[in-house]
């Protein structure tokens, strides 16, 4: 083997070497699937639909459109069309026209109620009120309902505090609070769906505090819950309660009325039972409970314990939102705060064997209340009105 | 037994005296390399026909006792041709050595615990001489092993490297046993070896082989894959001053670190001669560089020992846990978080439950800190040993020995580990005869100020932001933003933003400040002293072993040794890895061997059969045997055929380790002791998987057993086309048995097995058993080797490790490539006046899955190529170097969530080495 050779072998040896120690790999990426909405959203689709041009005009009035456009966020639109929306602006001596040429943010009044029609989740038809309510560790009222919140902040600007709209389906029938959805899905995108209802969602402004206080037939009421919130402290005072922003209540509230019949009766009752005669004892009684000052009153302490009053007056509410709509259609009984303290108690009748809703409570002996007004919506729950108090033994 | 003893007072008493004989005459001489004229240290000279021998000291002079003149010595060194020179008279004597580059000459030790060619070893046998770490690319000696055919070589930073053979690799490899200078140097409590950190500086290293494949019949238990015996170099043979110095740079293209990162290695080594009976060493070595980094900040899925990466990073990944990003282990899941927000405002929850259901199982991360930030990334490690050699007789040495290494470095076990301030120790006593040794030797482990980094990044955090306020923080955000109409991720970047608003950075004074704070502080359950992330780990093993040679009582028959050997490992971590809280744990265990070899047919065949019992305390005793055939089927051609056992006791921590790694998740040793603590007989543990399946089957434990090994290997090796070709060829099988594994099982904290659905009620345990699978493993290997005309050495190999019948789901740890091949060229004198020399290695291996305890991932393949070339002055005895490791400065990696290692290019100064 010659020099040449030998150096020839060498070079090729190296050469070889060198070649072949080709790049070492770095870091691979890792290719998954993150999933990413691909496909037209229902701000997209609302953008371009003949039938809701108002809405959309509202929408992007105050700056709402660019949200349900997002594709990496879901939306549920409860949209009203043309025709319904043209009504609504009427109610606010405004045309279609005029309300397009205020110009962005105006009328400011009206940018809440489209807000309330945004949830930021969606909830397709099928989902209305969802099984989501069964995971509710709301008070035991299984109120078919799904309380959500809207791109509506309530005041005081905590952006988890939020007005609640309560999608539902009772029946054949969805809604959206007293709304009925009369086309649920008419709009699918990729990030969501919209909804469409015949009327506007006005979210509600006043706590159920107030807006008990702004009806004198209910005087009785909020007196009973001073005489029950005795002795209570923070948020077990049922006066707090229904003032608390947060709180989602259902109050069956008995006019005025209603409680003088109860304490004439109870007030003669004990009255008679102390040797007076019934026809002053009556008389008496009925002078007592001329005022909501009955329940102040220390010489009737006695009679009307705050244990008892405040045993009637948690009857009368339930620990979640029912509009009526949202209430039984065949009779069966709801469960009502008193559970609370009194777990196995088995609730008021709802009694739907006659046109229109009757309660009947535990103690009532066979005496219906009647529901005379309903869906008094506020902002941490509904109220509606019956002519007799309920009584729970 | 008794005349023995007697020889060695008698022995000892004629040493110390002194006597002389009168007739003895001194020779004195010195020997030269013929081709370039210079000296030959330490080569061997011998008086033929007697028992003197001698070693040429660093300026090639020796001097000789010979009975009587005329005389003939015998002159021999590794790569030089034999010499015999007959001397007449007193005269000093010149001795011209020839090189030879002869192969298969070298003898090697270990294959059978006696002296034997290279070539006839009946099992299969690598060797690296002091010349070949001389000449070799590589920067420090253990990346020399990584060239040798079926090696692979775990760098889990600059200076831990971890070799391993035959599969079943990992940083803490317990199945591949280092001895050096026969002291087994696996650390006691923290299990690693230590070799690379603490051993032989590079220039006391006289050779290494290396076993691969099963051999515990020899060397005891452990070795289950292969050993490595390290010898360093002896003060009589190599005497004087040596040292070298390299400097280099390790980050030339800074893409791991803004400077280029310096690269210094000092080595000294001072080996004296006192007199013909006495002579001692000291050796020095001094690493500093700014090491490799482990950078990979892909997205990991930590599951128990089953992890993989998933897709995503830290801003698409609200659960993101880096693989080399430490701190964002600390998670809750997502659902938990909403439904705790729900649980405070439940107008809120039907929103949620919407929420959760679209997105059911991912996890919220805290944010974590990478590698770079909070690892002292400055490898310092400094070690000195050295020898007190006192010749007895003729044939008997006595040497107290000692090593001592320190310093900083990261280790991947089952999480990554800053090794701080590690202090080992090894210190011997030995007294050696041809026929017998003793040798008592201890490791004494400080863990220094060694911390895990994993926890201490997460403690950290939990310092200075905690979990409780951060996660509510984040998830009442995320909901805001999601109530306001941002994208998902949007949502969760804006809740991080938020909760991570006072997060302090690294670099910070504050975050210094609270990470020493973690880790000075231990590790462990203790109320008083806990909450930190430090070791206080002093584990020490004690040995003896013996070894006598009894081929002088039966060489009509056989050729017989028998040895034993007893260890005790004391566990002393006060708590903070071990269930030591109350005192240090003692481990026993015991050893002896017996092995006959018979050589027949006229020396063609030769066989050696030997047998070794050990017992555990913790454990039933265990009997290896093995088997070696070889036949020389003509002069320098060998076949070999072996059938091999091998097993090991479980690890100290394996046996013993008690060790919160967070997240509810506990390691546990296997002895019963920790189960009973606690209480698996009466809070019945069920396994993870099934609870997590929903449907808990109760976890039952068989006894607990050391695993074990058969291997049968065939090869061959043999000398081919007029000697210049060595052929190396072995094949073999193996299968083992109780291979020791780690299971998952989680036991009700409220000790009622119907709250196992209740994630926060689960502890849940990782405990060793022994698989009932049999998993086997097969592999084989080629080297050649050949010397090409004018001094050119050329190097092929290439070999195979493949497992087989691995049931699904189970993690074998088996990291090795299906395949891995070697090339090099060299020469190591040639050019201006043969003064030069150069060195070439090319190395590939396939890519492959890695499973470790920390974390498992693919490996991609990884070429590398290392060169050298040298200058050498003769007369000065100087030489110099130019080198690289990784030349093509390629990044790879040897074990996954490891440093990348880049390039390394120094330049060194040797004198007298």
């Amino acid at each position: 083997m010659n020099i040449l050779n030998n150096k020839k072998l060498l070079a090729i040896a190296v050469t070889a070497m060198l070649i072949t120690s080709s790049c070492n790999k770095g870091f691979d990426d890792i290719i998954g699937t993150n999933p990413t909405n691909t496909g037209v959203t229902i701000g997209e689709k609302l953008n371009v639909d003949p039938n809701y041009s108002i809405f959309r005009d509202a929408l992007i009035k105050y700056g709402l459109i660019n949200q349900i456009s997002n594709a990496g966020n879901a939306y549920t639109v409860f949209a009203m069309d043309n025709a319904t929306m043209t009504a609504v602006l009427a109610g606010f001596s405004l045309t279609p026209a005029t309300f397009v040429a205020a110009g962005p943010g105006v009328p400011a009044a009206l940018a809440p109620v489209f807000q309330y029609h945004i949830v930021p989740t969606s909830l397709p038809a099928a989902n209305i009120p969802s099984s989501y309510s069964a995971a509710t560790p709301i008070f035991p009222a299984n109120i078919p309902n799904a309380q959500m919140p809207t791109a509506f902040i309530l005041p005081g600007g905590n952006p988890l505090v939020r007005m609640s709209v309560f999608p539902a389906r009772n029946g054949a029938n969805a809604f959206a609070n007293t709304v009925p959805i009369v086309q649920p899905d008419v709009i699918t995108g990729s990030n969501g769906v919209i909804h469409r209802i015949p009327a506007p969602l006005i979210p509600p402004s006043q706590t159920l505090k107030q807006s008990i206080q702004a009806d004198p037939n209910h005087t009785y009421l909020l007196a009973a819950i001073v005489r029950a919130d005795s002795g209570q402290v923070g948020l077990n005072r049922l006066d707090s309660a229904i003032n608390f922003g947060v709180a989602n209540l259902t109050i069956f509230a008995p006019t005025n009325a209603a409680f003088q019949t109860l304490l004439v009766g109870a007030i003669a009752q004990a009255l008679i039972a102390q040797g007076v005669l019934p026809a002053t004892a009556i008389a008496q009684a009925t002078a007592l409970a001329s005022t909501p000052a009955v329940f102040s009153n220390p010489a009737l302490f006695s009679a009307l314990t705050a244990q008892t009053v405040r045993g009637i007056v948690v009857y009368h509410i339930l620990g979640a939102r029912a509009f009526s709509v949202n209430l039984p259609l065949a009779n069966a009984n709801l469960r009502t705060l008193l559970n609370t303290a009194i777990p196995a108690h088995p609730g008021f009748l709802v009694d739907r064997t006659t046109p229109g809703v009757r309660l009947l409570g535990l103690g009532n002996a066979g005496m219906f209340s009647n529901v005379t007004a309903t869906d008094r919506h506020a902002v941490n729950g509904v109220w509606h009105v019956i002519d007799r108090v309920m009584l729970p033994q | 037994m008794r005349k023995n003893f007697r020889n060695l007072v008698l022995t000892i008493a004629a040493g110390l005296c002194a006597i002389t004989a009168l007739a003895q005459k001194t020779i004195k001489g010195t020997v030269k390399n013929a081709g370039n004229n210079e000296r030959v240290s330490a080569a061997n000279v011998s008086v033929k026909g007697g028992d003197k021998n001698t070693y040429t000291d660093a300026n090639g002079n020796f001097s000789i006792k010979v009975a009587s003149l005329p005389a003939t010595l015998v002159v021999t060194n590794v790569g030089y041709e034999g010499q015999e020179v007959t001397v007449t008279s007193t005269d000093e004597v010149a001795v011209s050595l020839k090189s030879s580059l002869a192969l298969g000459t070298e003898i090697v030790v270990s294959a059978s615990r006696l002296p034997q060619r290279i070539l006839e070893s009946p099992v299969t046998i690598e060797r690296v001489g002091a010349a070949a770490i001389r000449n070799a690319p590589a920067a420090s000696y253990y990346d020399v092993i990584a060239n040798l055919k079926g090696v692979d070589v775990m760098a889990s930073s600059l200076t831990f490297k971890t070799p391993t053979t035959r599969g079943f690799n990992g940083s803490g490899n317990t199945r591949f046993t280092q001895l050096v200078d026969g002291m087994d140097n696996q650390a006691p409590g923290l299990n690693f070896s230590v070799g690379s950190v603490i051993g032989l500086s590079e220039l006391d290293v006289d050779n290494m082989e290396l076993l691969p494949g099963a051999s515990s019949a020899l060397y005891g238990p452990g070795g289950m894959n292969g050993t490595l015996l390290i010898n360093s170099k002896s003060p009589f043979k190599y005497q004087g001053l040596s040292f070298q110095v390299k400097t280099g740079v390790m980050h030339t293209d800074r893409r791991q670190r803004a400077d280029r990162g310096a690269y210094h290695n000092w080595n000294m080594r001072w080996a004296q001669k006192v007199s013909e009976k006495f002579a001692f060493k000291i050796t020095g070595e001094l690493i500093q560089a700014k090491d490799w980094l482990a950078n990979d900040t892909r997205n990991y899925n930590r599951n128990g020992t089953g992890g993989v990466l998933k897709p995503g990073d830290r801003r698409t990944d609200p659960g993101y846990d880096g693989v080399n990003v430490y701190g964002d282990e600390t998670n809750v899941a997502y659902r938990t978080l909403l439904n705790g927000i729900g649980a405070q405002a439940p107008f809120l929850q039907n929103y949620i439950n919407t929420l959760t259901a679209a997105n059911p199982n991912y996890l919220i991360s805290r944010t974590g800190y990478n590698e770079l930030e909070i690892m002292d990334p400055n490898t310092i490690n400094a070690k000195v040993g050295g020898s007190l050699n006192y010749k007895i007789n003729d044939n008997t040495e006595a040497i107290l020995m000692g090593y001592f290494g320190t310093g900083n470095t990261v280790y991947t076990g089952s999480e990554r580990y800053q090794l701080q301030n590690l202090k080992v120790a090894q210190y011997k006593f030995e007294i050696t005869n041809k026929k017998y040794y003793i040798r008592a030797y201890t490791t004494q482990e400080n863990s220094g100020d060694s911390y895990n980094a994993t926890v201490a990044a997460r403690l950290t955090t939990e310092l200075l932001s905690p979990s409780p306020v951060w996660f509510p923080l984040y998830g009442q955000t995320y909901l805001a933003q999601k109530l306001a109409g941002a994208s998902e991720q949007d949502a969760h970047i804006a809740a991080r933003t938020a909760a991570d608003a006072n997060r302090v950075q690294a670099s910070s004074a504050a975050f210094k400040n609270a990470f020493k704070t973690i880790t000075s502080k231990p590790i462990g359950a203790d109320p008083v002293k806990a909450g930190g992330a430090k070791f206080l780990d002093r584990s020490d093993l004690y040995a003896v072993e013996g070894q006598y040679n009894l081929s002088s009582i039966t060489k009509d028959f056989a050729e017989v040794i028998v040895g034993g050997n007893f260890r005790r490992y004391v566990l002393n971590s006060q708590g903070t890895l071990f269930a030591d809280t109350a005192a240090p744990i003692g481990i026993n265990e015991y050893g002896a061997y017996v092995q006959a070899s018979k050589s027949l047919l006229e020396d063609k065949l030769k066989l050696i059969v030997s047998g070794r019992y050990d017992k555990n305390q913790n454990f039933a005793g265990k009997f290896t045997p093995r088997a070696t055939v070889t036949y020389k089927v003509k002069e320098n051609s060998t076949v070999r055929a072996s059938f091999q056992t091998a097993y090991r006791f479980p690890s100290t921590q394996q046996q013993w380790i008690s060790l919160d790694i967070g997240s509810n998740v506990r390691l546990l040793g296997g002895n019963q002791a920790l189960k009973d603590f606690y209480k698996f007989s009466t809070n019945k543990v069920f396994t993870l998987a099934s609870v997590q399946a929903g449907a808990p089957v109760v976890a039952n434990f068989d006894e607990f057993k050391a695993e074990s090994v058969r291997s049968f290997e065939v090869g061959y090796k043999g000398l081919h086309a007029d000697k210049k070709l060595l052929v190396d060829l072995y094949g073999y099988f193996g299968q083992y048995q109780n291979f020791i594994v780690r299971t998952l099982v989680a036991q009700p904290k409220d000790g009622n097995p119907a709250n196992l659905g209740t994630a926060s009620n689960l502890q849940v345990f990782s405990v060793p058993v022994n698989s009932t699978s049999k998993v086997s493993t097969y592999g084989y290997g080629i080297g050649l080797d050949y010397r090409l005309p004018r001094n050119y050495n050329i190097s092929v190999n290439a070999s195979s490790d493949v497992l087989q019948n691995v049931p699904a789901g189970f993690i074998a740890f088996f990291n090795s490539p299906k395949y891995r091949t070697n090339m090099s060229i060299g020469n190591n004198a040639f050019l201006y006046k043969k003064r030069m020399g150069f060195n070439l290695t090319y190395r590939w291996q396939d890519a492959f899955f890695y499973e470790g305890d920390f974390a498992n991932g693919p490996l991609p393949a990884v070429h590398t190529v290392d060169a050298q070339v040298t200058y050498r002055l003769v007369e000065a005895k100087s030489t110099f170097k130019i080198g690289a490791n990784n030349l093509l400065n390629q990044y790879y990696r040897s074990g996954f969530a490891n440093p990348m290692i880049g390039g390394l290019y120094y330049v060194s100064y040797g004198y007298n080495f």
